[in-house]
């Protein structure tokens, strides 16, 4: 076994510890033996000198309070025991069996770290929706401090509202009339151009008064088209405005997206 | 020597043999070797323990060959500590020096 290897292996007995303290600890190891390699000593004898590597992981842990056992793999252990139960007599015996209680009370913990992690992560999750929620009644808090705040404000703006509500009427009225008005004058030149149509056709000097009544009858289609589409673009616009006045009058519905 | 021994009395040795100089790892374990034949994997986890439970400081200091070494300074505490282990192991080593001689007379 060489440097690399020897401490790799150790790394990953020391999985538990900090990856601070893992470096501290794999420093001093790797000093240790680069200074036996300087004295003269090959590397091998170096390593082989800290004797069982799960020995000293075992040793370091206990150093730190850690119980060595934990995490490892309890199967590993249990064939590595059977092994040995098989050499030995009744003492390893009772050790095997020990070992093997042992090793189930690993899994036993494996499942409870499981277990506590799966809570962990539902935790999360709680407090997650929790901070939702909690973001929410503030939000339906500023929503009634604003409103109170604003009551007087409120009256004004309400009567502003309906001030303007009827502006919009009488704008609305005042455009539907002008449209109404070109429209039927637009109408009325149409019907004018038809008949000095008809009145050119039989003889009469007319094409004049029929072609004017035909652009005044263009001039006041277009005029009542403008109208008419002035008028209802502006009732749109009125409409998304309301929407959006009336959006954090319903927090909720925003939250639940 | 039984290990069980060596066991016993590493912490004094080992407290012993920084209590005049601050050492490093390497030159501690030799230090410790030269007293009891131990395996030297064994002290690493010692000092880590001894420095958490506060009985050494370490720093670090530069080497004129290689990385930075880790020195290890004994503590009030750590001599406080050492001075009851010494204690402790006259008084146990003149007992059983006492029984033994007492046997065998």
């Amino acid at each position: 076994m060489n440097k690399r290897e020897f401490l790799d292996e150790l790394k990953s007995h020391l999985r538990v510890l900090e990856t601070k303290e893992q470096q501290d600890i794999l420093d001093e190891y790797a000093q240790h033996i680069d200074l036996k390699i300087k004295s003269g000593q090959s590397e091998e004898e170096a390593i082989s000198d800290f004797g069982n590597i799960e020995e000293l992981a075992s040793d370091i842990l206990e150093a730190y309070h850690v119980n060595p056992e934990f995490g490892t793999q309890g199967q590993e252990k249990k064939e590595k025991n059977l092994v040995g139960s098989a050499a030995s007599l009744f003492g390893k015996a009772g050790n095997h069996v020990k070992m093997i209680g042992k090793s189930q009370r690993e899994q036993w913990e494996n499942l409870k770290e499981r277990r506590r992690k799966a809570k962990e992560d539902a935790d999360a999750q709680e407090t997650k929706r929790r901070g939702f929620k909690m973001l929410r009644e503030r939000f339906q808090i500023i929503h009634k401090k604003f409103s109170h705040a604003k009551n007087e404000h409120r009256m004004l703006s309400r009567i502003g509202e309906w001030m303007c509500n009827i502006c919009i009427l009488c704008w609305n009225s005042i455009l539907f009339l002008s449209a109404l008005m070109f429209g039927v004058s637009a109408l009325f030149f149409l019907f004018a151009f038809g008949c000095l149509f008809v009145l050119v056709f039989g003889g009469y000097p007319v094409i004049g008064a029929s072609l004017l009544s035909l652009g005044f009858f263009a001039a006041f289609a277009s005029m009542a088209v403008l109208f008419g589409s002035c008028f209802r673009r502006f009732r749109k616009r009125r409409i998304q405005a309301r929407s959006a006045a009336d959006f954090p009058g319903e927090p909720e519905e925003r939250m639940e997206e | 020597m039984n290990p069980q021994f060596k066991k016993g009395v590493l912490e004094m040795i080992v407290l012993e043999s920084v209590r005049n100089r601050d050492m490093y790892g390497y030159e501690l374990v030799t230090e410790v070797s030269k007293v009891i034949d131990v395996n030297e994997g064994t002290i690493y986890p010692l000092l880590k323990r001894l420095t958490n439970e506060h009985y050494f400081e370490t720093y670090l200091r530069e080497s004129s060959e290689g990385p930075p070494r880790k020195y290890y300074h004994l503590t009030a505490a750590g001599i406080l500590y050492r001075d009851r282990l010494v204690a402790e192991w006259e008084e146990f080593q003149k007992r059983v020096n006492l029984f033994l001689k007492e046997r065998n007379v």
